[in-house]
């Protein structure tokens, strides 16, 4: 599925007008734009498309708006201007939002937080039931959606998820998405919070979801783990796309990062910092082997001058 | 507080402790925290850490052997009430420590409990904000903070108590990269004011800026060092699922490939040891 954002904004000041049945004049929005202290634009003229069966990352500060862009990915929240099209239909008609809602899995922060059933198996069955999946394929689809992130379905079924450690219980919360199978998953800080190796586990999990075939769309403050996953990096700030392209360009500029309060992957800062001492280190040097090579080359080179 | 006169703040001698009475956490664990020292316990989960903070501030007493902190068994009452307004745990989760919606009444809670009178409480409250870099915020609402301003919030509840020791138990891991550097600056600048620090992480460039870093596995202490020892053994490290910092990682690529670096645990070091080569040559 091709999601494309046109010229999206997003106000949760229009969202409280509509509540409260307020009609607002365009003018008026426009009059808050930015120059207000009250406004509340969270997403101001969003274009992009998240195309099918890439690994997009979405990299931002604390309040650049990346939260508010992915809600919109499955008709969470509407546009308060401009549109959002699945595959060319408009995410802001009931129908096409209900229909793309079991085709866009969204995984929130801390996921296991909304754990609610009395059974890992009910938590896990709960989205494809209310999709309409038939009971007598339920238990398939729970089975495989466990599998898929480890659980063991005939041990953990009719545990409590509540009894289960932190890590399986994001697990948990993450099999309930994916037994929804979704084609575009859509991931907001999966691996928060989770020790090292769990962490670890996880982004391989969301790297093999990639290659079968899943479009994953990935928010992550670690610019490590979206250096070496994604395929293309969005980078919100202000509530506005400030770089979109390949991970390569996008950290190319790392000044325009650091000013949004972004870092750069270690082996690329790391990099940058040895040129400026005059070492001659070569571009596009993602892992700590390719940097360590470089490194070694250019001593031996500064030994041969 | 009168300090005691045996400048081990912290003790654990022979301690075992169990949640279910059946499995141990740890069993005959010695460790020792002197007064003044920023201390970093590592380790996986289930290794004993949070277990140890929690038996810090007596929130949990052991079931065998004993933990005496400024010199005082955790597991007497008459205690208690002392040790815990002595001894500040910080939690991870911002959202689950905040108890008032106001930030001067959130802070004002623990030294209010402890009978503290005006004006010396508003004084200890405003004290404690700036501690944290939050003067100014007394009539803010709490709900509105970010998560690293929550945490800040909750470190000042804390020191408007006035404690000796501040224990943080993985602080900074629901915080964003911003967040995280306020919050070990705060930690930082506290410890160099004669605070005692024990800090729970599993961010190395954290746990690189603790004197002494304690690492775990299953209730025993495996390693104890300072980080530049410790966090240099990256093949233990990484057995017990725990992370090498990238540039400990490099330098050990680099001795790989015959370029004759010392292990650096940050990379002003390394990057310092790689310029001097390259002028060498």
């Amino acid at each position: 599925m091709r999601l494309e954002f046109q010229n999206v904004s997003y106000s949760y000041a229009g969202k409280e007008a509509e509540r409260t049945g307020k009609k607002r004049k365009k003018r008026d929005r426009q009059a808050e734009w930015g120059n207000s202290p009250d406004a509340r634009w969270a997403l101001r003229e969003v274009s992009f498309a998240v195309e099918p069966g890439e690994f997009l990352g979405i990299a931002g500060h604390t309040g650049s708006g990346k939260s508010t862009l992915i809600q919109h990915m499955n008709g969470l929240l509407h546009p308060t201007e401009g549109r959002v099209l699945a595959d060319g239909a408009d995410l802001a008609r009931k129908e096409v939002a209900t229909e793309v809602r079991a085709r866009v899995g969204l995984v929130f922060q801390y996921p296991e937080s909304q754990l609610f059933a009395p059974t890992v198996f009910e938590d896990v069955a709960f989205g494809p039931r209310n999709f309409g999946v038939p009971a007598d394929e339920l238990e398939e689809r729970v089975r495989e959606s466990m599998e898929r992130v480890g659980l063991s379905f005939d041990e953990l079924r009719d545990r409590s998820p509540f009894s289960l450690s932190g890590g399986q219980q994001r697990r948990v919360a993450f099999a309930g998405v994916l037994a929804c199978r979704p084609e575009v998953l859509v991931l907001d800080e999966p691996a928060a919070g989770l020790d090292p190796r769990s962490r670890e586990d996880f982004l391989a999990m969301v790297k093999q979801l990639h290659a079968q075939g899943t479009t994953v769309v990935m928010v992550s403050h670690s610019m490590d783990d979206l250096y070496a996953l994604a395929t293309r990096i969005l980078v919100m700030s202000e509530g506005r796309v400030l770089r979109l392209g390949a991970p390569e360009e996008v950290f190319a500029d790392g000044d325009a990062l650091t000013a949004v309060g972004l870092g750069l992957p270690a082996p690329v800062r790391f990099a940058n910092s040895l040129r400026e001492a005059n070492f001659p280190l070569p571009k596009g040097l993602h892992s700590e082997e390719s940097l360590a090579s470089a490194i070694a080359d250019a001593l031996e080179g500064s030994l041969h001058e | 507080m009168s300090h005691a006169s045996d400048s081990q703040f912290v003790n654990f001698r022979d301690t075992a402790f169990s949640y279910d009475g059946k499995t141990l956490v740890f069993d005959g664990l010695n460790l020792s925290v002197p007064q003044g020292q920023f201390l970093c316990l590592l380790g996986g989960n289930g290794s004993g850490k949070s277990t140890i903070a929690k038996h810090i501030n007596a929130l949990l007493v052991p079931d065998a052997g004993e933990v005496e902190v400024f010199g005082k068994n955790t597991a007497d009452p008459e205690f208690t009430y002392f040790i815990r307004s002595n001894a500040g745990l910080v939690f991870q989760n911002p959202d689950d420590q905040l108890v008032a919606s106001l930030i001067e009444n959130d802070v004002a809670f623990g030294p209010e409990n402890l009978g503290i009178p005006n004006p010396e409480l508003r004084q200890r409250v405003t004290d404690a904000l700036a501690e944290v870099g939050l003067q100014g915020f007394e009539e803010h609402e709490t709900f509105a903070l970010s998560g690293g301003q929550k945490q800040r919030v909750a470190i000042a509840g804390i020191l408007a108590m006035d404690p000796a020791i501040l224990i943080l138990d993985e602080a900074t891991a629901m915080l964003d990269p911003r967040g995280r550097k306020g919050l070990m600056r705060v930690v930082r600048q506290l410890h160099e004011e004669g605070m005692t620090i024990v800090m729970i992480t599993h961010f190395m460039e954290e746990a690189a800026q603790a004197q002494r870093i304690v690492v775990l596995d299953k209730g025993r202490i495996r390693m104890d060092g300072v980080p530049d020892e410790v966090l240099v053994r990256a093949e233990e490290l990484q057995e017990l699922s725990l992370e090498v910092p990238f540039a400990c990682r490099l330098s050990l690529e680099l001795r790989r490939r015959g370029v004759d670096v010392r292990p650096c645990i940050t990379e002003e070091a390394l990057k310092e040891e790689l310029c001097a080569l390259n002028s060498k040559m």
